[in-house]
């Protein structure tokens, strides 16, 4: 009972404009999103990480299949790892069997996601525009257009022209170096806010019942013979039926202390921002020949990357070279960028694959389970990671759609390698 | 970054290309069992700290180093040419 | 507001004209927009983000939060700069931002009404009905709100240039304090680069009035630094980023965009510290100001910023500022919560004519411009009118190139600031950044912060709504306390959910306050709520100065063939494959690409024509193991090969998926050249160098790269032997078998020919120096052959049904591709154990088939055999009408594909409109058997 009610400071809100002008006419306190839980002795399940992937196995455990016992427990405060980092760009357009329809579960999942959580977590399916500089280009958007639209995605094939009405301030000279041929647009990609869906994961969790501990690092595992049965933290033991390990970046450190060694490289990926502009850029864009995307947020900032830093690192603190690179492809694509400023520059450590493609999966060892492997595109998979994570931990099965995503699809040859390159993490 | 390539001097990392960890053993080239390559080619120990790796000076000598740098810090406490470490 | 006749460091005989909203108005040289703006009475300058709240000049440095504008017109304006930041210049135009219809009528400031329903976090608890995409409606409007400036257009005039420097000793900030530590430096016979961002040197010391200690000292310092010749001094710099291995970066944005990569072994920062306000309702009044910012006006620009002047300090930095207020003409109210003041002091401040309200604070200000202030203290209240008020609130060290390189900040108690922590090797903090605040404020000292009396920590000084933490945010303390209620109490948190120091002006002066409210809120110290990390860039840089020159067309480099200019000059259109530009089609074959191609495929089926393939890695193997590195790359054999004949091979990566493909001649008896396409030229050669030089060692071989040295010609088509023939006699043209190497002279050059064929025509390939090629290719066009460029090149090999680069996509299998028979048994090579894994050798893999149809087949279109689901059965790779067969031709890659030869698929090509049916067959349309390549 104590459980359920420490450190609630008011009843919980269902949020909506009449809360809102209701709130604002009383001048009453807002309650907590999310009470400031300890840790209790035991759970079902415990989830170590959270972040986006965390909260949403959570989330889905207690709503899907009807767990109470759940606790998440976070190292340091809640979505600040790779959730609170990325580029916020939600899409699907996937071209390996396993990755399509997943990630196409998942924009269904992003559809309704702020009702699911009666938390406005901001999803615009505003467009992503891909930008072609050659014929080549062209047909690899088209195989992307065709497989969408059979499957019922709006996407579309854009000529020279339709992009120059749509996109008027790409550079489209014949003097760039890559002179714009073309692109496509898939309809119900887009981005959404990062931070939300962390907090709303949260919130609605909380609401049903899942502890959600900040502060509290998992240092090892509770055995029970070959089995683990908890975790140690900073915050003492804690009893757990299953744990999950959802730890973008840190998911070989902890799966180490479990005796594992994965398929995984921990890579640097740096995002940008700049100052808060009118309303330039309508949709997301991205543009493979110069290895760069960028959408612009609802406060006004351009939100833009590029490639990875490219070697292994747990380091935040990224090079300039990757800044420079980025802003040559800004001010390349889009010439009116030379005069947008870079205000903030950030990192985040993400698993790279050897293969680019994700894990959702038992782990190898009996009690134990893992979301991982998400590379750099990890937000878009939030919603549908928590969802089939949720499933494989609640059935002791894997869910249809991830069941692509196993440990052991290296030894039986069963990759999903979206860009042909290899064992190489560095290089997906 | 900067790297110290043994024959180049001290570089910026852009002119190098980073190859990957190195204290995962190739196999013999006649090695059939599967296992040894599966281990060399998609396992790894990926430490928060010190890690040995190769990256190639792609843009000056060409030639492949093995470098010890902490994954935290990007300290970088060795440089040596890959072909005088002995395998 | 006014200019003084006899003080500041402008040049009155160079006055400057310049516009503000369409207002003419004068200032002088040495003026900043802000300082002219501010002599000019003007002191609306902007609207805040979320309240449009009116706003003036706060600050006199990068710490604006308020003073945003945009400068210049047409392609050359940018937006957000902070007029505090800019120099004035003959002929600038300032607009003010955020407003509609204007500056002093701005309908949206009726969203302030709104407040009480609009803080903190709003937006996450609404918008989210009546269904799935409400929130794009809603985005709508509140993008439109959101945002500072308009967006830039065009590109920027300006050119853009990239510099490096190399140094012993990196100083940032030429202060007091930074100067004396280049000297210092400089004197050890350091080389030194000073780094200011300010066009003058001295900092704070800039600010002081004329006559006063510090400015005695800067021209000390001054006159012994010019006698320094290993220091360099770079101004208007703003070093801007710390990253690893004492790398540095900072950016001149004059005339030209200068970024700076530096390389230092040690780093002085001498980044001085930034003042803050406190937090009371209205305190964003335009008129009110940091008190340090009012000391600048007056001293550097002789700008007075107002006649009736509060100054409101909790340390003793505000009293130099009311004293040189008062000295200036202005009455002063001196405003301190702190109690006691020694009676000499006293005495100087009151015979300056100071009013004291000792044991008081501020705890609001009125008027839409600045009129009165609300004194309290712990009995009174009062009204003062005034049109100035100097906020003196504390200092805050410039940390975030040391937070940047790692350093984590530590809290002290005294200096009420973050001080640098433990610093990585190789930097120093020093002056107002290390907490020496001594020069900031005058008098006596106290040894630890420099202040005679301690400062008396207050942050919030009066209660009420609209009281600012951070102004450009219009981040209010009911958001920090709404924020704390919600539980958003890490900082990161509290930055996150109320936008608190995430604006341009990277909330330089709210981020010690906000922390502040929150530890006040939460009842913890500010050291136990946290600290704030700084990211680069310090101050915002334009992107156009990060990019540098390589953008546009020299965005990246260009690689072209030896052939370049001569086939442009014969009519080539040029296309690019990946960084090559290579020829497409010669407009001498049609005036289009469709016809163009299919003329020059005519000409190499019914005669003979040359391409440019120059573009195919090239690299010579030599060396006693020479083939042995050979069959261990390659999954075919090499042992055989003989001396004077070359051999396609294909190698696979080390998980067993096809790597590559090319044509290797053995040139003597240990001395091979290797072929590759030319896609995975430098991954093949990077792949090569690693093993040679990690796990085969033990192989006596050198691989050099000569890609670039050597020319390549393909010469193709039926009459391709009666070309050769003319240039390198009857006879040995015909004596060059298939696959046969000749080492010979062709129109003077000496030349490699080796007959092999991709086009599945007779064919050679022609390898010559790469000087040669142009007489070479003339040589060969003069010999009666036609010439043909990629499209084609493509479209023939498709229809002898070669891979390349659609199926070679690090995807597929030998098998997959129809090559398995080409793997050796008798030998190991790379990828042939993880080739055997279940996944690569599955029935259910997609395999290379050919596909004909009477309708327009396109790369990228997808199959099924039923209704299309999931991937559907496969895709299209490469496709191509096909003259000589007269029907369109594709290779696709189709699941268990060789098992459907014969069946009819359907081709799904909704993006381009069509929905066709294709048979599906033997990739190798024309002439499987190969009797036209041999013949």
């Amino acid at each position: 009972m104590l459980r359920l009610t420490a450190g609630r400071i008011g009843a919980p809100v269902t949020f909506s404009a009449f809360s809102l002008l209701s709130h604002a006419l009383s001048g009453r306190a807002w309650p907590r999103q999310w009470r400031a839980a300890e840790p209790a002795e035991a759970y079902d399940v415990v989830v170590v990480g959270g972040g986006g992937h965390g909260l949403a196995t959570a989330f889905y455990l207690a709503k899907e299949h009807g767990l109470r016992r759940v606790a998440v427990l976070e190292k340091s405060w809640l979505g600040g790892g790779n959730t609170g980092r990325n580029t916020t760009i939600v899409r699907a357009n996937y071209m390996e069997e396993g990755n399509f329809q997943f990630y196409r579960f998942s924009l269904d999942l992003w559809r309704d996601l702020s009702r699911t959580l009666n938390y406005n977590v901001m999803f615009s399916p505003r467009g992503m525009v891909g930008v072609a500089h050659s014929p080549d280009a062209m047909d690899a958007y088209a195989q992307r257009v065709n497989v969408m639209t059979l499957n019922g995605l709006r996407a579309e094939l854009l000529d020279l022209g339709q992009m120059q009405r749509l996109l008027p301030y790409l550079d489209y000279s014949q003097r760039a170096r890559f002179p714009v041929v073309g692109g496509m647009i898939q309809h119900d990609a887009g981005t959404a806010r990062h931070d939300a869906v962390a907090w709303g994961y949260a919130r609605a969790a909380d609401r049903l019942g899942v502890d959600i501990v900040e502060g509290c690092e998992v240092t090892g595992y509770l055995w029970k013979g070959q089995r683990i049965a908890g975790v140690e933290t900073g915050k003492g033991p804690v009893r757990a039926d299953k744990v999950v390990l959802a730890v973008a970046g840190h998911t070989s450190l902890l799966a180490a202390k479990a005796g594992l060694r994965l398929p995984l490289e921990s890579h640097l990926l740096q995002a940008f921002v700049t100052e808060g502009l009118k309303p330039m850029i309508d949709h997301v864009i991205s543009w493979s020949g110069g290895h760069f995307y960028i959408s612009q947020s609802d406060k006004g900032g351009l939100v833009f990357g590029s490639d990875m830093d490219g070697h292994a690192s747990y380091s935040g603190r990224g090079g300039i070279a990757v800044a420079r690179k980025a802003a040559a492809a800004a001010v390349s694509l889009i010439p009116a960028l030379g005069k947008a400023r870079l205000l903030r520059q950030w990192g985040g450590v993400v698993d790279q694959t050897m293969d680019g493609s994700p894990f959702i999966s038992a782990a190898p060892v009996p009690g134990l389970y893992l979301t991982g492997g998400w590379c750099y595109g990890g937000f878009k998979a939030i919603p549908a990671s928590g969802f089939c994570t949720a499933w494989t931990v609640a059935k002791d099965e894997p869910h249809p759609l991830s069941a692509c995503f196993r440990l052991d699809r290296f030894a039986t040859g069963r990759e999903l390698d979206e860009e042909g390159s290899g064992p190489y993490p560095h290089l997906h | 970054m900067r790297l110290i390539c043994p024959w180049c001097g001290s570089r910026d990392s852009e002119e190098f290309a980073y190859g990957g960890d190195a204290w995962a053993q190739r196999p013999a080239q006649a090695e059939s069992d599967p296992e040894a390559w599966l281990a060399y080619l998609y396992q790894r120990d990926n430490p928060r700290g010190p890690h040995r790796e190769y990256w190639q000076h792609r843009f000056g000598c060409r030639r492949w180093l093995l470098v010890e740098r902490d994954t935290r810090t990007h300290e970088v406490t060795l440089v040596t040419f890959a072909e005088e470490v002995g395998s | 507001m006014r200019r003084l006749p006899d003080r500041g460091e402008i040049d009155r005989a160079r006055p400057l004209r310049f516009r503000f909203d369409g207002r003419a108005l004068t200032g002088y040289a040495g003026d900043s927009l802000a300082s002219a703006l501010l002599a000019n009475g003007v002191r609306l300058v902007g609207r805040s983000f979320k309240y449009h709240r009116p706003r003036g000049i706060y600050a006199a440095g990068l710490e604006e939060p308020n003073a945003l504008v945009s400068i210049g017109r047409g392609d050359a304006r940018r937006p957000n700069i902070q007029a505090t930041a800019v120099p004035l210049s003959e002929g600038l135009e300032a607009v003010s931002q955020n407003r509609w219809p204007s500056l002093h009528l701005d309908l949206q400031s009726l969203t302030g009404l709104a407040a009480p329903l609009t803080g903190a976090g709003f937006y996450y608890k609404t918008f989210m009905g009546p269904n799935a995409r409400a929130w794009m409606l809603y985005e709508h409007f509140i993008r439109k709100a959101a945002g500072l400036g308009p967006p830039p257009t065009g590109p920027d005039p300006r050119p853009a240039e990239t510099l490096h420097a190399h140094c012993r000793v990196l100083v940032v900030g030429a202060g007091l304090a930074g100067i004396a530590a280049a000297l210092e430096a400089a004197r050890e016979g350091d080389s030194v680069l000073l780094v200011e961002r300010d066009s003058l040197l001295g900092g704070a010391a800039l600010s002081t009035p004329p006559g006063s200690q510090e400015r005695a000292h800067l021209e000390t310092l001054l006159t012994a630094l010019a006698a320094q010749s290993n220091v360099q001094v770079l101004t208007n710099t703003q070093v801007f980023g710390t990253y690893d291995h004492g790398c540095f970066a900072a950016v001149e944005e004059g005339e030209v965009l200068q970024l700076w990569l530096i390389r230092a072994e040690r780093a002085v920062l001498a980044s001085g510290a930034l003042e803050r306000g406190f937090v009371f309702p209205g305190n964003d009044r335009p008129g009110v100001m940091l008190a340090g910012a009012a000391r600048t006006y007056l001293n550097r620009y002789g700008v007075l910023c107002g006649e009736r002047a509060v100054v409101f300090q909790n340390n003793d930095s505000g009293e130099a500022v009311a004293l040189e207020l008062a000295q200036a003409g202005a009455a002063v109210t001196l405003v301190d919560p702190r109690e006691n003041l020694d009676a000499e002091r006293r005495k100087s401040l009151e015979s300056a004519g100071i009013i004291l309200r000792l044991g008081s604070r501020i705890t609001a200000a009125f008027g839409r411009r600045l009129r009165v202030v609300e004194v309290s203290g712990a009995r009174d209240r009062a009204r003062l009118p005034c049109d100035l008020l100097c906020l003196a609130g504390g200092w805050s060290p410039v940390l975030h190139l040391a937070s940047q390189a790692g350093a984590r900040p530590r809290w002290s108690d005294p200096h009420a600031a973050f001080l640098p922590g433990s610093l990585p090797g190789g930097m120093a903090v020093v002056g107002a950044a290390a907490g020496d605040f001594r020069r900031v404020a005058d008098g006596e000292v106290v040894p630890e912060t420099g202040w005679s009396r301690p400062l008396q920590p207050l942050w919030r000084s009066g209660e009420g709504p609209m009281a600012f933490v951070d102004l450009q945010n219009d981040v209010t303390a009911k958001d920090v306390r709404q924020a704390h209620d919600e539980g958003f109490v890490s900082v990161e948190h509290l930055k996150r959910y109320t936008t608190l120091g995430m604006g341009s002006d990277q909330g330089r002066t709210s981020n010690v306050l906000g922390l502040a409210l929150m530890a006040e809120a939460s009842g913890r110290t500010i050291a136990e709520t946290g600290t704030t990390t700084f990211r680069p860039p310090y101050a915002a840089v334009s992107l156009g100065a990060l990019a540098g020159a390589e953008v546009g067309g020299a965005f990246h480099l260009r690689r072209r063939t030896p052939l370049d200019s001569l086939l442009r000059e014969e009519g080539a259109v040029m296309t690019h494959s990946g960084l090559w530009e290579r020829a497409w089609y010669f407009r001498e074959n049609g005036p289009d690409l469709e016809s163009a191609s299919c003329r020059e495929m005519e000409i190499v089926r019914s005669d003979a024509a040359i391409s440019d393939v120059s573009t195919l890695g090239k690299f010579e193997i030599e060396g006693p193991d020479a083939a042995e590195l050979l069959n261990r790359l390659y999954c075919n054999g090499w042992s055989k090969l003989a001396v004077g004949k070359a051999r396609w091979g294909v190698m696979l990566r080390d998980d067993g998926y096809v790597f590559d493909d090319g044509t290797t001649a053995r040139l003597g008896e240990t001395r091979y050249v290797m072929t590759t396409t030319t896609a995975k030229a430098e991954q093949v050669l990077s792949r090569i160098e690693f093993l040679l030089q990690t796990a085969w060692r033990d192989l006596r071989v050198q691989v050099c790269d000569v890609t670039d040295h050597w020319a390549a010609i393909a010469l193709s088509g039926p009459n391709a032997r009666k070309v050769l023939a003319k240039l390198i006699g009857a006879e040995q043209a015909r004596d060059l078998p298939f696959l046969g190497l000749l080492e010979t002279e062709l129109a003077g050059a000496p030349v490699r020919l080796i007959r092999v064929s991709f086009s599945g025509e007779l064919g050679y390939e022609v390898y010559c120096p790469a000087q040669d090629a142009p007489s070479v290719w003339r040589a060969l066009r003069r010999a009666g052959a036609g010439a043909y460029g990629l499209e084609a090149l493509g479209a023939l090999r498709i229809e002898k049904g070669h891979v390349s680069a659609g199926e070679l996509d690090g995807r597929t299998t030998l098998d997959d591709l129809g090559l398995a028979a080409m793997a050796s048994r008798k030998k190991a090579f790379v990828g042939q154990v993880m080739a055997e894994r279940p996944g690569l050798q599955a029935k259910d893999r997609k395999q290379l088939v050919g596909l004909t149809a009477e309708t327009p087949l396109s790369s990228g279109a997808v199959l099924s055999f039923g209704p299309f689901a999931g991937l559907g059965e496969g895709r299209i790779t490469a496709a191509t009408w096909s003259p000589s067969l007269g029907c369109y031709l594709a290779l696709a890659l189709l699941r268990d594909g060789r098992a459907q030869h014969g069946r009819e698929v359907a081709v799904h090509d909704p993006a381009r409109g069509r929905l066709c049916k294709a048979l599906v067959r033997d990739p190798h349309f024309l002439d499987p058997e190969g009797v036209r390549q041999r013949g």
